[in-house]
């Protein structure tokens, strides 16, 4: 541990920033473990389901296969991370993004509502759900499982009671297009989407120029920042790997519409979760309640919001979902949300709330998603897959079980 | 110079029990002021008025000369009167400069204090921190620091607020002597910066070090605020009990001498626990009261949670019967045949929702296991020996626990123990909250337990119980054991032996 | 009946589920001409209160085992999926063979093996809460997840039908008139009943519920007691797998059980025990377990969409969990007595 107690030495070093260190890399490394330990492993499932698969997995029409089958889960991973963090849990959510599936279809094709209206229909609705079940747990002290257990009951029948045990479809062209459209290449090229590929190349040079102007920033205000061989280390390969994937995605048919709109929603959380202050009160209501009201929080409005949005963004997902499917079903968003849960917790969410990142939860929707893609292509039964699933999310939850308890 | 808080007539009262009567208390800036006292002093209640979590029935607080009356903490921080309590209250999961910082952002450009530059945060903490002399990374988690760090942050981060008064409740019950140092190097520099610190301690050494004044409260009443320099610690001791201690009195008449021959049951070498108890070397023989007499946060109650299993010694040997035991819970030191009446009542001891002879046969159950059951008939007639035996009045067996009065639960609590039958007797303050009569029962009980040879451990505040029912007494002081004395000492004895050790 | 009488009645802690379910019954009666009727036919005993005890046993046992979790102030939301891979176990071990005469397995093996598992499956979770310290929402969604998968693999992945005669017998066959699953449900709840109240199980278990540290301080070993109820709780599951099994004559890994850890839950709560833990009541359990059976029943008979059917129970544990929530009293309390300066 480098803290030291400077022992009485009197002198007051208000506004003489200390010289900023850089740690040796093994010292930082081991601090930040956690943190890159996910990312890392990411990267290894991927490298070895790709030499297990023999190279199907990062083909592109996989790839883009790989992201669309998991787009509804991660932009639901986002919501549940900020209840999780708030000390909550949300177990309804799949039936939610059913239920939204089978409005939005009863909506567009049973009475002919243009789509935007109907999706924006379909978003206050969640919100509303959102609402009703975040007014319970907040405002009565309604334990959240209890709540969301009987909200999964409700929306699973009213959506079999909307669809009268029907599937619904198919959609209007333009409402597919959310999910099983790729944007327009400008360069109207076959073969590479030139558009796409672009769109990666400056995705990694923004990443690296704020990377950079983050890392002066520090060093002016005298904060301790990364080696620099790392941070040189790190920033080339992210770089590389963001331009891999679009240059992959860009063979086949480009980037699809709804990677576009999962990457607004991870930025925009992301950023609220780190940099705006009711993001960061999310995690002291988390952390300690009680601290958090002492300081002003309001505790029970803050656990409300995070339903709220909970609730738009099982919306968006079952609208995604219903998309892609082209139909609304009634089995629709079975057992999301244990895939959602553990995608959060996977990603290093604490069940008793206050630790969790977005990047952690979307890159723990993305661990189990290229399991389930690669276990797919060896031709692993759904069985295995879901016996896997449950002792990573164990391994998950074990490693933040003992780092509490150390 | 005038004080920067003051406080003059001071009264609370909860519905019609006085809990506070006249207080005053003044505050000068750039001084480390001690408030102390005993059970039932008032020194939470006054912190409580003071911090805005109870209004005062009566009186006038002035900070800076300016009337306050503080509805809730959140204002009372506000005003400039932080407080940092013993259980920090910060966000472990949180980084140390957002802890320092939480709630009040610097602002910043954009959505005006909504968006937040860490770079700024960072570096305005790491300033806060010089203040107080402390270099750590702010970065960093405060859950990756000991306790003793995060209370230095929970102190920047009042200092960050303006505070202009600082309370610090009991801050070094889970410290190290080294923290404790290092804490009070702290001290000294907001000391000097000019802060006015108030500080609740039952600590008589770490007063004597730190403070400049003090002000005891006794009963709810206010005793007197003396220069510490005034107010040597047989005098502190004096104030806090409100009884002069003369220099050596009558002896009082000793219990009757025990059994002799037998060895010892219990034995403790050495035994403690880091920040809780320095090592400690104890005897127990069968028939023998031995009475643990001390001030309030001297160390009784830990160390009878070390011998109960409650809580694990890290260093020390414990022995029962010669035999060498560890326990790692309270049901290994039960199959032992020790048994323990725990200090809190309501959160160690009583099973609400169970009946009265639910509660009394828990214990003797437990040890019997499983099969081996008390009926129904079985528990209602073990009850119904301890309700006459101890007189609880309860109206009828089967009531919830709950539903008896403090004194009749404690009774119960008793009773609950003696069916055990145990060797080894451990009572934490049994006569809390119970009625002059039934005190006398309970004390004539341990009289009469130990002469049929069960050796008992008693802990009590009312020093004249632990000096008439005791064969022999051990004194603490400080999380420490400073010494023994024969039964048969008088209360000034032991008050003497706890203010001795200062003297030097 | 006299008032006073009356009166008393009404505050024992079973008057409320046994009001329900009277009321249930009577409904039921009301729109279903015949619904009270019993005849003896085949040998046995036919109606539609004979119909619905052979459809809640499974649901009596799941609930029987979730009582003693909860009491411990946990959860077991794994339970449709220990139910799946029971089922799949026995259904393996008796094996499909089409001419109805032959098993893999004596109906005792595979009994035996499927509740051998299902225990394994409760001391996997009462490991996780009173081992490794895991809140029991956490511990128990582990297997819920992984749960499945693990009856799929059993089952190769496939709905394995079961043609063998004997085995038919614990889920559809008739004792003595009445259906034979009821005299498993019957016999469990016996056992469980006289170790609540002839063994020290019953005591401990509620001092563990009301404070446990309290429970720990006089020498109650806590955390064998989690762990106990946790195993029973998954041996309960097992059994309702067998017979549901045995019942529908397969086993199908992903649909068997579905949603009945909710219906227990419900059931545990309307019998009268607290989700918070502490006091627990089996003969409620059950009561409560019939109310929703009766339900069901009506539901279905009256010609109600069964979507309706989910709505319905989860109105019926939001109001429940509503009327336990001290807050939520609070703020009635404090709308329908016009407060004189209540501050909140």
């Amino acid at each position: 541990m480098d803290d030291k107690l400077n022992a009485g030495d009197g002198a007051a070093t208000v506004g003489q920033a200390a010289p900023p260190r850089s740690k040796s890399t093994v010292d930082f490394l081991k601090h930040n473990f956690r943190e890159y330990g996910m990312l890392i492993c990411l990267v290894a499932i991927m490298a070895f389901f790709q030499g297990m698969t023999g190279g199907t997995l990062m083909q592109p029409l996989n790839l883009t296969n790989l992201v669309l089958q998991n787009s509804y889960i991660v932009i639901m991973a986002l919501g549940m991370l900020l209840v999780i963090v708030a000390g909550h849990i949300d177990l309804s959510v799949g039936s939610v993004c059913g239920f939204i599936g089978a409005l939005a279809a009863v909506l567009m094709v049973n009475y002919d509502w243009p789509v935007i209206p109907a999706a924006i229909a379909c978003l206050a609705c969640g919100a509303l759900i959102g609402a009703i079940q975040g007014w319970f747990v907040a405002y009565f002290a309604i334990p959240s499982f209890i709540v969301t257990l009987a909200g999964m009951l409700v929306f699973k029948g009213l959506a079999l009671a909307l669809l009268q045990g029907q599937s619904v479809g198919p959609f209007p062209e333009s409402f597919q297009r959310l999910s099983s459209g790729f944007i327009p290449d400008v360069f109207g090229t076959d073969g590479l989407r030139v558009t796409s590929l672009l769109l990666g190349v400056a995705a990694a040079a923004a990443l690296a120029v704020a990377g950079l102007r983050s890392r002066l920033r520090h060093k002016q205000h005298g904060i301790e920042t990364e080696p620099p061989g790392f941070f040189i280390a790190k920033t080339t390969v992210f770089a590389a790997l963001l331009v891999g994937f679009a240059w992959l995605l860009a063979s086949y048919r480009g980037l699809p519409n709804v990677l576009i709109v999962m990457a607004l929603l991870i930025m925009l959380f992301d950023f609220v979760t780190r940099r705006t202050t009711i993001g960061r009160r999310i995690y002291a209501l988390g952390g300690n309640a009680k601290a958090a009201r002492l300081s002003g929080i309001k505790t029970e409005r803050l656990a409300f919001l995070t339903f709220v949005n909970m609730g738009v963004l099982a919306a968006l997902a079952g609208l995604v979902f219903a998309a892609r499917l082209n139909t609304a079903t009634p089995k629709a968003g079975l057992g999301f949300e244990l895939d959602v849960i553990a995608a959060v917790f996977i990603g290093g969410a604490s069940a008793s709330g206050g630790v969790g990142k977005v990047l952690g939860a979307v890159i723990g929707a993305f661990v189990m998603g290229v399991m389930n893609n690669g276990m797919s292509i060896l031709g692993i039964g759904i069985d295995y897959q879901q016996v896997i699933k449950g002792l990573v999310l164990l391994a998950a939850v074990f490693i933040d079980v003992y780092n509490k308890n150390k | 110079m005038e004080p920067v808080l003051e406080l003059t007539g001071i009264a609370k009262r909860f519905g019609t029990i006085p809990v506070l009567d006249d207080v005053r208390l003044r505050l000068y800036p750039g001084e480390v002021h001690a408030l102390m006292g005993q059970n039932g002093a008032g020194k939470s209640t006054l912190i409580k008025v003071l911090t805005g979590v109870f209004a005062a029935s009566a009186g006038e607080m002035r900070l800076e000369g300016r009337a306050i009356a503080p509805a809730s903490p959140l204002e009372a921080q506000h005003l400039g009167i932080s407080t940092v309590y013993q259980e920090v209250n910060l966000c472990p999961n949180l980084s140390v400069a957002e802890n320092v910082f939480a709630g009040r952002y610097p602002r910043h450009g954009l959505l005006q204090g909504r968006r937040i530059a860490w770079s700024e945060v960072n570096e305005q903490a790491r300033a806060l921190l010089a203040r107080i002399g402390l270099d750590i990374d702010v970065t960093r988690l405060l859950s990756s620091y000991p306790v003793a760090v995060q209370q230095m942050v929970a102190i920047a981060r009042a200092l960050g607020v303006q505070a202009k008064v600082l309370i610090l409740d009991e801050p070094t019950s889970s410290l190290d002597d080294d923290e404790v140092r290092k804490l009070f190097e702290v001290l000294r520099r907001l000391r000097e910066q000019g802060l006015a610190i108030l500080f609740v301690t039952h600590f008589l050494n770490q007063v004597y070090e730190i403070s400049d004044r003090i002000t005891v409260l006794r009963n709810g009443g206010w005793v007197g605020e003396w220069p510490v320099a005034q107010l040597p610690a047989p005098a502190l001791i004096s104030a806090m009990l409100g009884r002069e201690l003369a220099a050596r009195s009558e002896r009082s008449a000793a219990p009757e001498a025990l059994a002799s021959g037998a060895g010892p049951l219990l034995e403790a070498q050495g035994l403690g626990q880091a920040a809780q108890l320095q090592p400690v070397d104890m005897q127990l023989r069968p028939g023998e009261v031995v009475g643990l007499a001390g001030l309030l946060g001297a160390g009784r109650t830990e160390l009878a949670r070390l011998l109960f299993g409650l809580e694990s010694p890290d260093r020390g040997l414990l022995r029962i019967a010669g035999k060498a035991v560890s326990f790692s819970s309270p049901a290994d030191a039960i199959a032992q045949g020790l048994a323990m009446c725990p200090e809190e009542r309501k959160t160690d001891g009583v099973v609400a929702d169970l009946s009265v002879r639910e509660n009394i046969a828990l214990a003797l159950q437990a040890r019997l296991g499983t099969r081996r059951f008390l009926s129904p008939a079985d528990q209602a007639a073990l009850a119904d020996r301890f309700i006459a035996a101890l007189d609880i009045r309860a109206a009828d067996a089967d009531m919830p626990m709950g539903l008896l009065s403090g004194g009749n639960q404690q009774k119960a609590l008793i009773a609950r123990w003696l069916a055990t039958e145990p060797r080894l007797l451990i009572l934490d303050e049994p006569t809390r909250g119970v009625d002059v009569a039934a005190k006398q029962e309970i004390m004539d009980q341990v009289l009469k337990l130990a002469a049929g040879g069960m050796a008992v451990l008693f802990i009590s505040s009312e020093m004249s119980e632990v000096v008439r029912v005791s064969h022999r007494i051990v004194v603490l002081r400080d999380r420490r054991k400073v010494g023994e004395l024969p039964g048969g000492s008088s209360e000034d004895d032991v008050y003497a032996m706890i203010a001795a050790e200062h003297e030097a | 009946m006299k008032p006073e009488l009356f009166a008393r009645a009404m505050k024992h802690r079973l008057a409320w589920p046994v009001v329900t379910l009277l009321i249930l019954l009577a409904v039921n009666a009301a729109f279903n001409p015949g619904f009270l009727r019993l005849e003896w036919r085949d040998g046995h005993l036919y109606g539609s209160l004979v119909d619905i005890l052979n459809r809640a046993a499974p649901l009596v046992l799941v609930t029987l085992g979730m009582t003693v979790v909860i009491a411990t102030r946990g959860i077991d939301i794994s339970v449709g999926a220990v139910v799946a891979i029971a089922g799949a176990m026995a259904a393996f071990l008796i094996g499909g063979a089409v001419d109805g005469a032959t098993t893999r397995f004596p109906v005792w093996v595979a009994v035996a093996g499927a509740l051998a598992l299902a225990l394994a499956c409760g001391l996997w979770n009462g490991a996780l809460v009173a081992g490794v310290g895991m809140q029991p929402i956490i511990a128990t969604l582990i297997l819920m997840v992984a749960g499945r998968g693990i009856a799929q693999l059993i089952t190769n992945g496939q709905i394995i039908t079961v043609y063998y005669k004997p085995f038919f017998f614990l889920g559809g066959g008739y004792l003595l008139g009445l259906p034979f699953s009821v005299f498993i449900a019957a016999a469990v709840f016996l056992a469980m009943y006289l170790a609540a109240t002839r063994t020290a199980l019953g005591l401990f278990i509620q001092a563990v519920g009301i404070n446990p540290a309290a429970a720990r301080m006089a020498g109650v070993r806590a955390r064998r007691l989690v762990m106990g109820a946790y195993a029973v709780c998954g041996l309960c599951a097992g059994l309702a797998g067998i017979i549901i099994c045995s019942n529908v004559k397969s086993a199908d890994g992903n649909n068997a059980g579905q949603l009945l850890e909710l219906d227990a839950i419900l059931a545990v709560t309307l019998g009268g025990t607290l989700l918070t833990g502490g006091r627990f009541s089996l003969v409620g359990s059950v009561i409560g377990a019939l109310i929703i059976q009766t339900l069901t029943y009506a539901i279905y008979s009256l010609g109600v969409p069964p979507e309706i059917n989910l709505v319905v129970k989860a109105v019926v544990v939001f109001a429940v969990m509503l009327m336990q929530s001290a807050e939520f009293r609070a703020t009635v309390r404090s709308l329908v007595l016009r407060p004189a300066g209540v501050r909140s």
